[in-house]
């Protein structure tokens, strides 16, 4: 390599700065914040599905020794919350719409005595008849859980009536003359997919103080703290900027902790005790009344030519998300993701998101993702077998390409990666797999991330500031979630300003000392918040340089920024070190290096036009391949290796990278095989680690991940999202796998044996009865 | 959690002394007993650790079988060479139980005393086996219960081990405060026509205190197959425990049990029948399969265990035919 070429830290495997933390137990999390005089809050939570609160009485709670407050309904304001439409109160008011829903909250000189308090506290109820199934829940004389829907706030504007909380309609070309064909091959089938929980590692968890000027601070495990100070505020009755909001360290997230839950509670604690507040949800919690993936029937027609040709979907989907759905998490982009990868002129899907009286549903990884791949990616193998095409011709032969329009609407497809990961995947297969063991099958599937970010819609800024020892600090609002989002700052802002990266630190997710951020999540982190800081470090880097300059008496041009130093192109020996160069800055007019991204984002979106929202920059495609051993006497199916090709427009770190996209297939696995949240009456009945059977060592099979490097253009330095698209496709391409296999469709995830045993008894008896 | 005394005695006279108060828990391994007390689902007033007990962790040969003490865990069971080898079944159901970490902890007698998994009864519904009256399983999700021996409860007995040492046909040693008994491992297990609330015969204060193998007669040879939903750490979908006695490839005595279909570990005598004075082959092996799930009960959601309880033991015969080389 030439040193014009060669990076300071970006596409390195370098270690995140916080694994070391994180391994030896010393990283803080939001429940390891202690403060003086802090109280444990504890919450009472509904017996019902549905019900009336007739009253609440808490004296005998209050008065306990040791009780320092007990919180209702009445202390939470009328004021609701959420993140797209406010659907919900911190503490219910008036009715109560799942088992589970706070009702209470009790802080006290430790959580035994809290735990002892909820006990005294008495509300009667008045049970109202509630709705578990979708179905139910729009027959006409079904119970309405929220009979004020219409005038909930809404910024997604979402159509809305009855029981039904959205319902999205995609429609283009006409589907029923396609339908109608004469020689196009049918199929039509009903896909259901679980509940499914993000299952984080780390409980919720939240610290809240308020000092004497009414001033709240939080720490809390939340992954978009200027979202979640929003909830917070609403639920004080106080301004945003009277609550400070800090994100430590988060032990996963997946979803599950971009909106506010716990935090406003203990924040009302805590302005009721007049003393610090900790809240931490047990695991039985996390798993009962928290947020999960909702669970999704799709009905789903196809049409295809007999040269491979999809020429027609129909689709109608229904999502259960229980009794709340502030996140949209069914229906935001389900409708253009069942049309997935793929070129299909005529289009009629319907979506709707049902509200019912489960547990609330909320952002997993890849919000409707994997239930919309799961049909169509399940589809498309069938039809192939239909028209006799290999399935993974039928994919290349509708595959969207360049140029296209993407069934979003959002805009051209530009950079696609598509092609190449369908051809990588061929080329493994051809290497790699020999002949089939018997009950082996093998199973591919293709994944895209529909979701895309307008580049000139960041809603992000950052700063950096060069140190007079030449160090650098970014500020940015960006919780880190475990998917390494401060170590990628460090790593760009490395980059840009030729500093080593472990002369960068990153002080982020503090709504109060840093600037605005949207939030973690929807694998635009990076694409965004990467660009930001590049464009921050780029501002910082033309001070170094012209101060540089005006010190050496060269022309800018002339300087070579890296490794910490500032060096004369020509006569190298002419240098000054960036610590030299920001001790300087102190006395000249500037004061000080220090660089924001406003001024060359503006400069950016000026000289390249990219503020144009009719391109898809940074598409995220992948290819997945299973290789599964199907048992057909016990209906156990093993992945016996796993192939996952994906386009990351350019690998910013490639130990973070392919550390995603492995941690994507085994959280796809999980989905796929064993994970399912199930109930009973409103009741989830597997709420611990147990009976929710998430993915252990011995079921991850081996893995190869190979990376595409097609840069997109207004990414940092290339890069595309990567950490949802590895999640999707997984139980499709297993499903695929297992009717490779036996020629046996299942088509209920997740793919137990007593479904597939099902499905064998029901398309192929004769496995069952002519054994032995 | 209720506030509770905690005891360790160091004599058997002592342990059933303190064993005698009605709200008194012996305690083992603790991987069953501690999370039933985090649930609120019992609520002793004393816990009696037996690990001080002499005796209780040894493994001794006795007349050409073994003797293994109740507190012997089961990684032991799954690594001890002379269960391995002459006892091969056991080993084998020992390391399909659970994870390893718990098995470190958990103990044979503990696995034999554990309190049934159905989600209804651990998750604080007053059912049948909490004192109540019904089962919520009937008209609910009951897909990982009983097919067989359920109604009214239709738990399934969740031990790996207990099958096994029915197959081997091994006896179970108890102590009381009112002396010393010895019962077959067949019936220590107590259904739901016994009790509704009890899955053993174990009488207050009364606890396991050893398991005696017997000498297995010549040919024997043994296997245990479990079927999970998670190939590992956790409960049988199904399970078969089969010990065959082979002279050539004539059957000369055959125990087929399951596992996890029935409350209690369920002997299949039809099966065991049609195999013993037969040719081990395919056949016979498929038609032992179909009578082990003769009278099965499938409810609305677990008819699927029909044919995998079949699968398994079919492939348990077909594993422990003469060529198949294993033992």
């Amino acid at each position: 390599m030439t040193a014009t070429t060669e990076r300071q830290a970006i596409g390195k495997p370098l270690p995140k700065p916080d694994a070391w933390l994180k391994a030896t137990g010393t990283a803080v999390y939001a429940g390891d914040v202690r403060l003086p005089g802090m109280l444990e809050g504890k919450i009472l939570r509904s017996p019902h599905p549905h019900a009336r609160i007739v009253s609440i009485d808490a004296s005998a709670a209050a008065a306990m020794p040791g009780v320092y407050a007990v919180a209702t309904g009445d202390d939470v304001g009328a004021t609701r919350i959420g993140r797209f439409i406010r659907d919900r109160h911190a503490l219910a008011r008036e009715r109560v719409r799942y088992v589970g829903e706070p009702v209470a909250a009790v802080a006290a000189i430790d959580e035994e005595t809290a735990e002892r308090a909820l006990q005294l506290i008495n509300v009667a109820y008045d049970p109202l008849p509630a709705v578990f199934e979708p179905e139910e829940a729009i027959a006409p004389d079904a119970p309405i859980l929220h009979p004020d829907l219409p005038s909930y706030q809404d910024s997604a504007r979402s159509t809305r009536e009855g029981n039904v909380r959205n319902r999205v309609r995609h429609d283009v070309g006409d589907v029923d003359v396609a339908f109608a064909e004469p020689d196009v091959v049918v199929h039509e089938t009903t896909y259901r997919t679980p509940r499914q929980s993000q299952a984080f590692t780390e409980p919720h968890a939240a610290v809240a103080q308020i000092d004497g000027t009414g001033k709240v601070t939080v720490w809390a495990s939340i992954k978009a703290p200027f979202r979640g100070r929003v909830s917070i505020a609403d639920t004080l009755g106080v301004p945003v900027s009277h609550v400070r909001l800090i994100a430590p360290a988060i032990g996963g997230d997946f979803g599950g902790k971009g909106a506010a839950f716990i935090e406003p509670i203990a924040a009302v604690l805590a302005r009721k005790a007049r003393r610090p507040v900790r809240l931490t949800l047990s695991r039985v919690e996390e798993f009962s009344a928290m947020t999960s993936r909702p669970s999704a029937v799709i009905r789903l027609r196809m049409a295809v030519r007999h040269d491979g040709t999809l020429v027609a979907m129909d689709a109608s989907m229904v999502y259960n998300v229980g009794a709340v759905d502030d996140t949209q998490a069914g229906t935001a982009n389900s409708a253009v993701s069942l049309v997935g990868a793929y070129h299909i002129p005529n289009v009629r899907v319907e979506a709707t998101s049902v509200y019912t009286n489960c547990s609330p549903a909320g952002h997993v990884r890849a919000p409707s993702g994997p239930q919309t791949s799961f049909a169509t990616e399940s589809h498309l193998d069938r039809l192939a077998r239909m028209i006799g095409m290999d399935p993974l011709e039928l994919r290349e032969r509708n595959a969207l390409r360049n140029g296209d329009v993407v069934p979003s609407g959002h805009g051209i497809l530009q950079n696609s990666g598509l092609d190449e990961c369908l051809k990588r995947a061929r080329a493994w297969m051809a290497r790699e797999l020999g002949s089939k063991r018997p009950h082996q099958g093998i199973g591919t599937a293709v994944s895209f991330w529909a979701l895309h970010p307008n580049p000139a819609a960041v809603d992000s800024a950052a700063t950096v500031k060069v140190d007079v020892d030449g160090s650098v600090a970014v500020l940015t609002g960006v919780a880190d979630q475990g998917g390494g989002q401060w170590s990628m700052v460090g790593q760009v802002a490395s980059e840009v300003l030729g500093v080593p990266v472990e002369q960068v630190s990153v002080i982020a997710a503090d709504t109060e000392a840093t600037p605005y951020e949207q939030g973690t999540g929807g694998s635009n982190t990076t694409y965004r918040v990467g660009n930001v800081v590049r464009q921050a470090a780029e501002e910082a880097r033309r001070q170094v340089l012209r101060l540089a300059a005006e010190q050496l008496k060269v022309d800018e041009e002339e300087l070579d920024l890296r490794d910490g130093n500032v060096r004369v192109r020509s006569d190298p020996s002419r240098q000054l070190s960036v610590a030299q160069v920001a001790q300087g800055a102190l006395a000249s007019p500037a004061g000080a290096i220090i660089g924001t991204s406003g001024e060359a984002r503006e400069r950016e979106i000026r000289e390249h036009g990219h503020e144009r929202a009719d391109i898809v920059d940074a598409p995220s495609f992948a290819c997945h391949v299973a290789v599964a051993s199907v048992d057909p006497e016990t209906g156990v199916t093993s992945v016996d290796r796993y192939y996952t090709v994906q386009d990351v427009g350019r690998a910013l770190n490639l130990l973070n990278c392919t550390g995603q996209i492995e941690g994507g297939v085994i959280f796809g696995l999980g989905y796929a095989l064993t994970e399912e949240i199930q109930s009973d009456n409103g009741i989830n009945l597997n709420a611990n680690l147990w009976e929710y059977l998430l993915p252990t060592a011995p079921h991850v099979p081996e893995l190869t991940v190979e990376l595409v490097e097609i840069p997109s253009t207004f990414g940092p330095f290339g890069a595309k999202g990567v950490g949802e698209t590895p999640c999707i496709p997984v139980a499709a391409a297993v499903a695929n796998a297992i009717d490779d296999a036996l020629g046996v469709r299942a088509t209920q995830v997740p793919l137990t044996p007593e479904r597939v045993l099902a499905a064998i008894r029901e398309q192929r008896p004769e496995l069952l009865e002519n054994r032995a | 959690m209720r506030p509770f005394d905690y005891a360790a005695p160091a004599t058997m006279t002592e342990a059933t002394q303190l064993l005698r108060d009605v709200a008194a828990a012996p305690l083992g391994g603790g991987t069953d007993l501690l999370p039933l007390m985090k649930d609120g689902l019992v609520e002793p007033s004393r816990l009696v650790d037996l690990r001080r007990l002499p005796g209780l962790e040894s493994i001794e040969p006795v007349a050409g079988g073994l003797r293994l003490g109740a507190l012997v865990t089961l990684d032991r069971i799954e690594s001890d060479d002379a269960i391995r080898t002459g006892f091969r079944l056991l080993a084998e159901a020992a390391s399909a139980a659970s994870s390893p970490q718990l098995r470190n902890m958990g103990t044979l007698g503990g696995n034999l005393c554990q309190r049934p998994r159905c989600w209804y009864f651990r998750g604080g519904y007053r059912c049948f086996r909490a004192g109540g009256d019904a089962c919520y399983a009937v008209g609910g999700e009951n897909e990982y219960l009983a097919i067989l021996g359920g109604d009214p409860c239709y738990i399934v007995h969740p031990s790996d081990v207990g099958p096994a040492l029915i197959a081997l046909d091994a006896q179970i040693a108890l102590q009381g405060p009112d002396g010393r008994r010895f019962v077959q491992a067949e019936d220590f297990f107590v259904g739901v026509k016994e009790s509704l609330t009890r899955e053993t015969v174990l009488e207050p204060g009364e606890i396991v205190t050893h398991v005696e193998l017997p000498a297995q007669p010549s040919g024997a040879r043994g296997t245990y197959l479990k079927a999970m939903d998670r190939g590992a750490w956790s409960f049988a979908l199904a399970a078969v425990a089969a010990q065959l006695a082979l002279d050539g490839g004539i059957v000369r005595d055959a125990r087929i049990v399951l596992g996890g279909v029935a409350p209690t570990p369920w002997r299949c005598p039809a099966a065991e029948q049609a195999l013993v004075g037969a040719t081990l082959s395919g056949t016979t092996a498929a038609l032992a399969a179909a009578r082990a799930v003769e009278g099965a009960q499938p409810m609305s959601r677990n008819a699927y265990k029909v044919d995998l309880a079949r699968g398994l033991v079919e492939r348990a015969l077909a594993r422990l035919m003469p060529d198949r080389g294993s033992g």
